[in-house]
């Protein structure tokens, strides 16, 4: 499980997040959407400290930790628990494919060659690029690259995984491989955290849909609510003109 | 006609520069060594802005950068000894400021002018990986050490790498001032055979042409190296 408690964050005295709360269970799918600007991709990277909150109470699992006292050996603890799936890849560009997959297994979770080898061919098998194992990143085309992102996230095990916009960057007709992974990871209950503009994944897949808005969470609930009974002015617009933009 | 110069005489020296070519050899190696190591620690200090130890890097590159190399070899041979001496006089530190080979205060300076620009280089080579890698890094529980030192540097290596290479040929030249201080290096063993038989344009010819031979071994193995570390930008071959 996951859990946010009025988490506040600024940069600069700016104050980019604001009384944040949130709890994602188990297995759960939850979609954050907001206009650019709004705080999304700040609130995923509050979870796992690559940005550290100025304030509130972060958990995940049974780690527990208020966000102004965090250790450097807390932050890790959590990184290790959590995972992340990045707008750009981020692939580890002097490794290929594989070895962007065994990179945390050796390296953070310290199993020997054979058992990280074994588990790097079985996740990248899993995100269908089995036969792409030897290619470095600048061999691979942009969902590719992003399949090898999302099995460097998987082969960590961690409780849950964050995207940020993970087809935002991929040329139209490379969005749908990429969803088609996610759409997997979630029917088998991996716990995500998703950051999109993709309204009809949000739809089919999310058990919880989010709406940010200037730093709040200004709605939220199931895509039903969220999509069919608009409460907020604010997301009825977004909403619009996101529509327009799709159509 | 007497010939414009003695080859029978330059080939009868060439084994004698030879003989301290491992010299010249040694001072670059052992300062690209340290100098890779204090430009990699100031090169560091300045991206992380690390306070204090940031102001002392800035001053350090600036002045290293802005008085010549002959005048920083002067200031370590004179002022290092003198820095010693006090310490032996007043903290009663033991050592023998007579016994230290002249070498040792040419590593010194050497390695600190070249660690200089290396840092530089080294800096640019590490901002110039985009961070997002790093953060790839952090996100799967590495350390910032383990991210730098397993996907940041290799990378940054093959940037730095031709930059490296000019480095080592400037420093393999530079050498040439190690005989300011009396340390008998080609250039020093060249004038003690010029003076022999007064044949000072033959002895530099063959001093020249060794320094050249050495820079273009040089340079094709950085090329070679290249390729190697490069290997991970190769283009798709699908
Ligand atoms: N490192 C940073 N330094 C300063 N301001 C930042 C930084 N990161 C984000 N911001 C600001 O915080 C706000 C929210 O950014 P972000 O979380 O990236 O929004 P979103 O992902 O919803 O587009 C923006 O106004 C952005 O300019
Ligand atoms: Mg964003």
């Amino acid at each position: 499980m996951i859990r946010l408690q009025n988490i506040e964050k600024s940069f600069h005295h700016t104050k980019v997040l604001q009384n944040i709360n949130l709890t994602v269970n188990r297995g759960a799918v939850v979609t954050i959407l907001g206009p650019s600007g709004s705080g999304k991709s700040t609130l995923l990277r509050c979870i796992n400290f690559l940005e550290r909150p100025n304030k509130g109470l972060i958990q995940v699992g049974d780690l527990v930790i208020q966000a102004e006292k965090v250790s450097r050996e807390q932050m890790i603890q959590v990184r290790r628990n959590t995972a992340m799936v990045f707008q750009h890849y981020y692939l580890f560009k002097n490794k290929t494919a594989l070895e962007n997959v065994m990179e945390g297994l050796l390296i953070v979770k310290k199993l020997d060659r054979a058992e990280a080898y074994q588990k790097s061919v079985h996740f990248l098998a899993k995100v269908g690029l089995a036969n792409r194992m030897d290619f470095y990143p600048s061999q691979l085309s942009g969902g590719q690259q992003q399949r090898v992102g999302i099995a460097r996230a998987l082969a960590m095990e961690p409780q849950v995984i964050l995207f940020d916009e993970p087809t935002s960057a991929l040329d139209p007709e490379l969005v749908g491989e990429v969803l088609a992974v996610m759409k997997s990871l979630a029917r088998e209950g991996m716990t995500m955290i998703v950051v999109t503009h993709e309204m009809n994944f949000a739809r089919e897949v999310a058990s919880h849909v989010i709406f940010m808005d200037d730093g709040l969470i200004i709605e939220d609930g199931s895509p039903v609510e969220v999509f069919d009974q608009t409460k907020m002015e604010r997301t009825k617009q977004f909403l619009q003109r996101v529509k327009r933009f799709d159509s | 006609m007497k010939p414009i110069f003695d080859i029978q005489f330059m080939i009868s020296i060439v084994p004698e520069i030879l003989k301290v070519v491992p010299v010249t050899l040694n001072i670059t190696i052992v300062s690209m060594f340290f100098a890779i190591i204090v430009g990699l620690i100031s090169a560091l200090v300045r991206i992380y802005k690390i306070p204090v130890a940031c102001q002392i890097a800035s001053t350090y590159l600036s002045f290293m950068r802005g008085t010549p190399l002959l005048v920083q070899i002067y200031l370590a041979y004179y002022g290092i000894p003198k820095i010693l001496d006090y310490a032996h006089t007043y903290y009663g530190w033991n050592i023998d400021v007579n016994g230290i080979p002249a070498i040792v205060f040419i590593y010194f300076a050497f390695t600190l002018n070249v660690g200089a620009y290396l840092s530089e280089t080294i800096r640019a080579a590490i901002q110039a990986i985009d961070k997002g890698q790093m953060e790839a890094a952090l996100s799967i529980g590495m350390t910032t050490w383990q991210g730098l030192r397993r996907i940041i540097f290799p990378q940054a290596l093959a940037v730095a790498l031709p930059s490296f290479g000019n480095t080592v040929i400037s420093l393999i030249k530079d050498t040439s001032l190690a005989f300011m201080i009396s340390v008998v290096e080609m250039m020093g063993q060249a004038k003690i055979l010029g003076a022999r038989g007064l044949q000072f344009f033959e002895v530099y010819i063959v001093v020249a042409l060794i320094y050249w031979i050495i820079c273009i071994i040089v340079e094709r193995t950085v090329i070679r190296l290249e390729k190697r570390v490069k290997q991970f930008e190769r283009g798709r071959s699908i």
